[in-house]
Order: structure tokens, then sequence, then C-alpha cells
């Protein structure tokens, strides 16, 4: 099967005045059609990043792609000008971001806002438009989508306006939903509701969706296979039911004995040290200096992604010690 | 037992509603009574809005009680005059969850843990310079930080000034209100082993206000659930974990991602959290109670015993008992 996204040694810097910070340093990504992907790490590992290349949401005067591709539905993306990336923009890529709040405009209704996106992507007329955002807010589960098509975001709740950005993400038909860090602002039964609700949704319309989350048990309750990524790396990938049972990469492994495990009272295992400045990145593995199996070839050479078992990839040079 | 360092009895907090031109009052808390034993963790759960912030303040005395009362040693705050006042104050520290925010930005690290030690009586500059510099080790940073900005630090580092800050003049009581959810999780099991190390050493009460209830259970010795105001149930970590009474409890517990793919997330709760504007009568949670009845609907249930180290709010329990 043809991936619908495919991200190949992707390589991005940010101008600054004390260098080249490089915030993503060759990452590859496969996103097949229908398929949930978990993107998990770190602030500033370069999750967020990652979804905004895609969506060409670059800053065009700081942000470099020094190389690599970003295939979408086999045609390239990187290169495009900002008039084609307007014509994808919610129509075939969408995007459901962390605060609704701030992703809605406050002084316009709702209504508005989804009529807007619906007579220029779809070409409706305006009482068509109407009509289907009135059924696009019942297909997201909001009771009385006819008072709310005539609220102002501030007159719903958190879950609600995360349910209308969800309704708005997938009312023109996209195939690739890009969602970065969709319930982190959520309470537990909230995000419990929205995670089901773009599952079903999802599924149902036979969307891919890239979920971006620093939260290991979003993925493991939503996706199908995971990417781990480190400072602008992804250091592990596979099908989330082995990355997280049977983690390969010490950063990983770390990552999972940080979380506090209800079934032991025993002390928390910190990783070590603190995230490198991108400015002067560790050489060789990015990890290296964190790690406790470190050895002379992670401090020289970058590890590559390889197959340790069926579609599980791992970057790391101990992987050689097990063969 | 031991005798309760704090006690609260049946505390109140009402807010006025502006803007409704009705003269309504908004019952943040809520006829609150609940215990904290000296070197003893409490939990405090529940989603946002629930009033666990605004009992924290009432606990520093940040703000007004409307109505019960605070005893700290058995001494009412209310009853004392300004400098026995003072003196209580300084046994009661706060670590807030923004660390960006709670330290002064144009203060050197020294500075911000020296501030409390000299508006507090330590009049000999050089007893002061040893006493941050010792409690700076004590939260694991060095010398080199004296001197820096806060801006210079990284999330987790602030947050260890903070906390040196909160124990620079030794109280027996810290309100944690969310310590750890502005931090990655690597970090965050860093606080959190911190925490418990101070707590053993210098016999410190907590109050750890979290929504996060996997790092609560990791901490707390007891949990308190609180929603809309109330404590809907109080006891024992273990107990509360493991055999949940109140039809909250028991779908917030439920509502947590798991780590492991194979436990799905369980049927969540429908419905929003009631607003100030649409305040139940009742209990609070009827609306979104699969149980509720009439009663319900109508009376709100007090907080009574069930068994040694479980206290639940819900007309279900009474009913239970009665047939």
């Amino acid at each position: 099967m043809e991936p619908l996204l495919k991200i190949s040694d992707l390589h991005v810097g940010f101008l600054s005045y004390a260098g080249v910070a490089r915030v993503l340093n060759g990452i590859d990504i496969e996103l097949f059609p229908g398929e949930f992907l978990g993107l998990v790490g770190e602030s500033g590992s370069g999750k967020s990043l990652t979804a905004n290349a895609v969506l060409g949401l670059l800053p065009a005067r700081s942000a470099v792609i020094s190389k690599g591709s970003i295939m979408f539905e086999g045609k390239e993306l990187i290169g495009r000008s900002e008039k084609e990336f307007q014509g994808l923009r919610g129509k075939k890529i969408s995007m459901v971001f962390q605060e609704p709040m701030n992703a809605l405009n406050p002084s316009y209704k709702i209504g508005k806002q989804m009529v807007e996106i619906l007579k220029l992507h779809k070409g409706l007329s305006n009482k068509e438009a109407k009509a289907e955002a009135v059924r696009w807010l019942t297909q997201v589960h909001i009771q009385n989508p006819e008072k709310v098509v005539k609220e102002y975001p501030y007159e719903l709740s958190g879950g609600m306006r995360q349910r209308v950005l969800l309704a708005m993400a997938l009312s023109c038909g996209s195939q690739l939903l890009l969602a970065d860090e969709p319930t982190t602002a959520l309470d537990v039964t909230i995000q419990a509701q929205i995670l089901r609700l773009m599952k079903e949704t999802a599924d149902q319309l036979g969307t891919s969706v890239l979920l971006i989350t620093h939260d290991l048990a979003v993925v493991a309750q939503t996706c199908q296979r995971v990417a781990v990524m480190y400072c602008g790396n992804i250091v592990e990938s596979g099908p989330v039911t082995k990355v997280l049972r049977e983690p390969r990469h010490p950063y990983t492994k770390a990552l999972l004995k940080a979380l506090p495990n209800p079934d032991s009272e025993t002390e928390l295992q910190s990783i070590p040290g603190s995230v490198p400045n991108l400015l002067s990145p560790p050489a060789g593995c990015r990890f290296h200096p964190r790690c406790d199996l470190v050895k002379k070839t992670c401090r020289e050479l970058r590890p590559q992604l390889t197959t340790v078992s069926e579609n599980h990839y791992v970057a790391c040079w101990r992987e050689e010690d097990h063969v | 037992m031991f005798k309760p360092l704090l006690s609260l009895q049946r505390v109140g907090k009402e807010f006025p509603a502006r803007g409704t031109g009705k003269g309504l009052s908004y019952k943040a808390v809520n006829e609150v009574s609940l215990d904290i034993c000296p070197g003893e963790t409490v939990g405090l759960v529940g989603e946002s809005g629930c009033g666990k912030s605004t009992l924290g303040y009432l606990v520093l005395n940040l703000l007004d009680l409307t109505s019960g009362e605070i005893l700290f040693e058995g001494q009412n705050f209310a009853n004392l005059n300004k400098d026995q006042q003072r003196a209580l104050k300084s046994q009661i520290q706060i670590v807030f969850q923004d660390p960006q925010s709670s330290l002064n930005p144009r203060f050197k690290i020294e500075q911000i843990v020296e501030e409390p030690l000299r508006l507090n009586g330590w009049r000999d500059k050089q007893k002061r310079k040893e006493r941050v510099r010792q409690l700076l080790d004590k939260v694991g940073l060095g010398e080199e930080y004296l001197a820096r900005f806060p801006h210079e630090l990284s999330g987790g580092q602030r947050q260890r000034v903070a906390i040196a800050r909160a124990i620079s003049l030794n109280p027996k009581l810290i309100v944690l209100d969310e310590p750890t959810s502005a931090l990655d999780v690597s970090v965050q099991a860093q606080i959190l082993n911190l925490l418990k190390k101070l707590q053993r050493d210098l016999n410190l009460a907590f109050l750890f206000i979290s929504h996060n209830l996997a790092v609560v259970r990791h901490l707390s010795n007891k949990v308190a659930v609180m929603y809309f105001g109330r404590i809907i149930e109080l006891a024992d970590t273990n107990e509360l974990f493991n055999n949940p009474l109140h039809p909250y409890t028991k779908v917030l517990l439920q509502s947590i991602p798991n780590i492991n793919p194979e436990k799905p997330l369980l049927v969540e709760v429908e419905g929003e959290i009631p607003t100030l504007h649409k305040s139940p009568l009742g209990c609070s949670f009827h609306s979104r109670c699969s149980i509720a009845n009439d009663l319900c609907r109508e009376a709100g249930p007090e907080l009574q015993f069930i068994k040694e180290g479980h206290w639940v709010s819900c007309n279900a329990m009474s009913r239970g008992r009665k047939e």
C-alpha cells in the first residue's frame, strides 16, 4: 500500500543570532490511509514543527528546510507556493490545535467560521453551507447544533470548542488530520470523550491521523503505530503494542519508567541531565550524554533507524550488540 | 491517631456572580471538611473549576472564608492578632504550577530564596547567605545558580527554586498546586522524587492539588475528590483507587487512559461539568450520573462515614444501607 504521507530525511533549521538551531535532524515518517500514528516526545523535540512543516506553516524568514522531502498523495509538498498550500489546508490536510480558544476567531459566531471554509473549499451556497455546518456539529455529538452555530467561542466549554474544531477540520473531507495535543488542555473525562469521538469519526471517514502528544497513555489508547522523537530525531517507531511493551531504545525505556506506575511504590526513575541545546547538539547520537548504555560509536556517529522486528525500527548503536 | 496539623471545618467560599444583575453568588468551595496530619500527603483531585485551587488559597489564608473555620495546630487563624498571624503564615507555604510566573524575573535566584528569610527576621546577612546555599543544595542545585536569573533556568530547575523558597522558613505544611503539570514526564519524575525526599527529611505535610490521578496516587497517603465545590469522596489512596464508591470517582478513574493498549477506555461520562449559570439542584453530579433518581435531583447528600478511612457523599450509599 502506498503511504498517504511520506516524510523522508527531513532537516529543518532555524536561523538565530547565535547560529543555526538544527531542530529537525533527518526524520522519516510514513502514514498510511486510515491509520492513527502517534508522534510522542518531550517539549522541544520537534513534534509540532513536523506538523507545521507538512502544512507549510514554518516561518518563511527564519526556518530553512535544508534537505529531505514531504510527499503527500505521491506529490512533493516542499517548495510549493503559498497559494497551493492554501488549497490544501483545511481541504485535504487539516489541523486541530491544543488550545481551541486560540484556534477559533473570538469575534465570529461558530456558524460563520464553519460556513466560511465550506464556501471556500466546497463551493457551497450560504444556505447549503449553513445546513452542512449544522450536520457536522451533529456528527461530533453537539446537542442543539442550531443554537451553537449562533454562539461565540467564549460561550462554549473547552470540550465543545474542541468538538467544533474537529468538525471544521473534517467538514471539507480531509484525508489527513494533524492533531497537535488535541486533549492536553482538557479534563480527563472530557479527554476520554474527545479521543473516542476522534477515533469514531476518523474510522468512519477513513481519515488518517497524525496524533502529536506527550502522553504515552493517550497514544496507547488511540494509535496503531507510534514514533518516539528526541531532540529532532525519531529514535524508535513501530506498532504501539511492541514499542510500549518491549521498548528497545534507551530513551523510550527511560520515558516509560518515568511514568508513575500504580502497581509499584518504588521511586520514579528520572532521566539524568537535560535536553541539549539545539544550537550545538551533541555529536553522534543526540541522546548519548544522558544514556547509561553509551559506547564509543555513540559519541561519534549518528545511528540510523534499523529494523529490529516486523515494522519495528530503532536508531541505537546498542542494537548492533544484539545481532 | 495523630492530632491533625490542619483542620478544615465546613469551610465555604462564595464569590459574587458579577454580570448576572441578580446578586447571585457562586459557591466555589462548599462545606468542605478535611484534616491533614503532620508528615502526611493529602491529594486533592478534580477537574478544572471544581474549587481545588480556591481551597488551597483558603488554607494559605490568601482568601477570606465565607463560612466555616480553619484550625492550624488547633488555633483559629481568624482569632489571632497580626503578629501571630504572620508567624502562623510562615508555617504554611505554597508551590505554584508555573514557576515562570511565580518567580520574580528581575531577581537573581539568591534574592528569590533569600526574600522570605529577610522578611521573617533573619537579620544577619552572612547567615542568610549560608542558609540559601544550604537550601539550594537540598533541592539539588549547585552554587553556580546563585547569581542566575529565572530565565536562565529550565522549567524543572525553576520549580526546584520555587521549592527551595517554600521550605526556607521550615514550614510544616506546603500546598502544592499542580507542581508538575507544566513539566515533561522525565522532569516530573525528578521533582516528585525530590518532594518525597524532602517530606521524609523535614517531616512536611503536603496538600497536593492535581488533576493528574497517576501522580496523586504515587505521592499521596489519602485522596479527596472534589466536584463542583464539594468533597464527594475521601479515602486512603489504595482504598480510593481500588474501591471507588462515588459514581463520579468511578468515572474519573475510568477516564484515565491506560498505558496498556489492551485495556481500552471504558464507557465514559456524558455531558459537561456544570457551570455557575447551570448549577444543578440537589446532588451536583446528578445531571451526569447514571444512577441518579428523584431524590438526587432534590437533595444534596452529605459526606458520610462508610468504613475506617473512607467517606462518600452519595445518596445511593445511604439507600444501600437502609435497604
